[in-house]
């Protein structure tokens, strides 16, 4: 199986000031393959949030190579980073950051709108879609809703949709169910693991335990990867 | 990504609307002003108009039109037995303030012409009769023709009496509207019944000259200050550059009144957009995070703007004739499709510069941090 994601000898450096510089990752090695579902957990500070923005090309790295789907990111500009967003990467966040002008349809219709005008979709298909995905996470009545006349639960469906909404290669999921109570939160793993299923890579970052269960578990501690 | 801009604004009602309602303001005033502007400049070229091929010879000195001018009747008299001028064209005239002008720009809200009858042609050009007759040549020595500011500030039509300091008259006629001030404020009546109503016996202000078929306005213009060393002619030419330089201040004061409320107008859309963005940092963060290009997100903040200027825009456009009225700026603004169409490029402006600094600012924000925003 070949790697979808692979780093060597990542670092990342932020500086505070002139003097002071925090090193939230240091020389990480990692290897994640299609298919797979990968939980990353670890304390606060451990540098989880910094490698899922790394491997969701939110960011590059200070040293160190990554390649994402063949593609090396380590170096490369904004516009191929955000293209690469667009395309293969869907982000699933812990406030689930929906936009709260746009409809739940609107919301998961968003990101098709805004890819390459040679493989944006017509309208109508683009509508298609957006209400298969809301159907396949069980919203086919709330389409028509804003996020403010969504439970959170719902929201966060609709949040999964919408990742899911441009075929990407990789699911990022930054605490899914930090904002949900318990049953909501089991209903979206179980939905994660469907999606897993069904032939998505998944990296999800958690502080709970418990719903890292099936999952491939990454510790991470002081910047680098628990082995 | 016009119809998000449309529900990012609706999302935010109270705001909009107070954007709007101050742009629309705006837009009213340099609306007003542009027309005020354009007033001025559509009298000033009427005015002018109406002098082609005529000549003032008037005191030295004195600025058009010659109220300040003073001779005696006999030298007008001199001129007009030239004959390298056309005399049925040409006539003495004293001019005499009746009622002054509120406004600067207009020598009198009400003034006399006293001229030949016969010769009031020379003197209105082309204006039409709105009533009764066009001359007085002919008619009783206190027969008066009224512009039509001049009847509506007296409310008189043709065949009332109109009282004049102290003297009598018959209002004989009414000229039609030129939206001229030196033709509509005009009384026009005989020299003598002016000279003896106004205590300006043998005096008159200056000699309306047309020159003779054969002769050039040049050639006479040069001829006659040969002569007449103490006064002067003025040509067309002149009264135009002559009032050109008159309306250079009002030019420059309303240019810079303009000027102030169009900034004005940019910082308050441009305020209510970075305060958008601000608020929406979040959300410009998450659009990046998932793929959405800086060129998407600066279009939908420049769709916003366009949109709050054009319906503020639009609106004051609309209020810009009532709004006048309302406002008491009796002076009613002149519109053509040049003033609507520099007011709709203006407010373009407006809507493009206003979403400069909002879009620059929202393609700043790193969506690691927008995520991070709470």
């Amino acid at each position: 199986m070949s790697s979808l994601v692979f780093a060597r000898g990542l670092w990342k450096t932020y500086r505070l000031s002139e003097s002071v510089s925090v090193d939230a990752l240091r020389g990480l090695d990692i290897s994640i393959d299609e298919n797979e579902f990968v939980s990353i957990i670890g304390p606060s500070g451990s540098g989880k949030s910094t490698l899922l923005n790394l491997i969701g090309c939110l960011d590059t790295p200070t040293k160190g190579e990554l390649t994402f789907d063949g593609e090396k990111v380590s170096e490369t500009d904004d516009r191929t980073l955000t293209r690469i967003r667009s395309e293969k990467i869907g982000f699933i966040f812990q406030t689930f950051n929906l936009l709260p002008a746009l409809r739940a349809l609107d919301n998961v219709e968003f990101p098709m709108r805004t890819v390459r005008r040679d493989k944006r979709l017509g309208k109508p298909l683009r509508k298609k879609r957006a209400r298969e995905l809301l159907e396949m996470v069980g919203l086919e009545e709330r389409t028509s809703h804003l996020p403010s006349e969504l439970s959170g639960g719902e929201r966060q469906r609709v949040a999964i949709a919408r990742a899911l909404v441009n075929d990407p290669r990789l699911v990022l999921a930054d605490e899914p169910t930090g904002n949900l109570d318990s049953v909501t939160a089991r209903n979206i793993v179980n939905l994660l693991h469907e999606i897993n299923d069904g032939g998505k890579t998944i990296i999800m970052v958690t502080h709970d335990m418990k719903i890292t269960g099936g999952t491939k578990v990454l510790r991470m501690k002081d910047g680098a990867i628990e082995t | 990504m016009l119809d998000i801009a449309f529900r990012n604004i609706s999302a935010k009602k109270t705001r909009s609307a107070l954007c709007i309602i101050g742009v629309m303001i705006c837009v009213f005033l340099i609306g007003t002003i542009e027309g005020l502007s354009n007033k001025l400049e559509v009298d000033i070229a009427g005015d002018v108009a109406r002098l082609s091929n005529k000549m003032y010879f008037q005191q030295k000195g004195t600025p058009y039109p010659p109220f300040g001018s003073s001779l005696n009747e006999s030298i007008g008299n001199e001129i007009l037995s030239r004959d390298d001028i056309d005399l049925e064209e040409s006539t003495n005239v004293l001019f005499v303030v009746i009622e002054p002008s509120e406004n600067p720009r207009d020598v009198a809200r009400v003034f006399g012409v006293g001229l030949s009858p016969g010769k009031e042609k020379a003197y209105t050009a082309d204006a039409s009769i709105s009533g009764g007759s066009g001359t007085l040549e002919g008619e009783s020595e206190n027969a008066v023709i009224v512009g039509s500011s001049a009847a509506d500030f007296y409310e008189v039509d043709a065949g009332d009496a109109l009282t004049i300091r102290g003297g009598t008259c018959e209002v004989i006629g009414v000229l039609g509207q030129t939206g001229i001030a030196n033709t509509d404020n005009a009384i026009l009546m005989s020299l003598f019944f002016a000279q003896s109503v106004f205590g300006r016996a043998n005096t008159v202000s200056a000699v309306l000259i047309t020159p003779g078929e054969s002769h050039s306005m040049d050639e006479v213009e040069e001829r006659i200050e040969a002569v007449y060393t103490n006064f002067e002619v003025k040509t067309q030419a002149e009264i135009e550059a002559e009032l050109d330089i008159t309306l250079e201040t009002p030019r420059t004061v309303l240019g810079m009144i303009n000027t102030v409320v169009f900034i004005v107008t940019i910082v308050i859309i441009m305020n209510v957009m970075m305060m958008s963005v601000k608020e929406k940092t979040k959300e410009i963060g998450t659009m990046r995070a998932i793929g959405t290009r800086r060129g998407v997100v600066i279009l939908i903040i420049f769709y916003e703007t366009l949109i709050l200027s054009m319906v503020g825009g639009l609106l004051g456009m609309l209020i810009i004739i009532p709004g006048s009225y309302v406002v008491g700026i009796s002076w009613v603004p002149a519109f053509s499709s040049a003033v609507l169409t520099r007011v709709g490029t203006l407010i373009l402006l407006i809507g493009v510069f206003s979403g400069l600094l909002p879009a620059f600012l929202a393609t700043r924000i790193s969506p690691m941090e927008a995520l991070r925003y709470e």
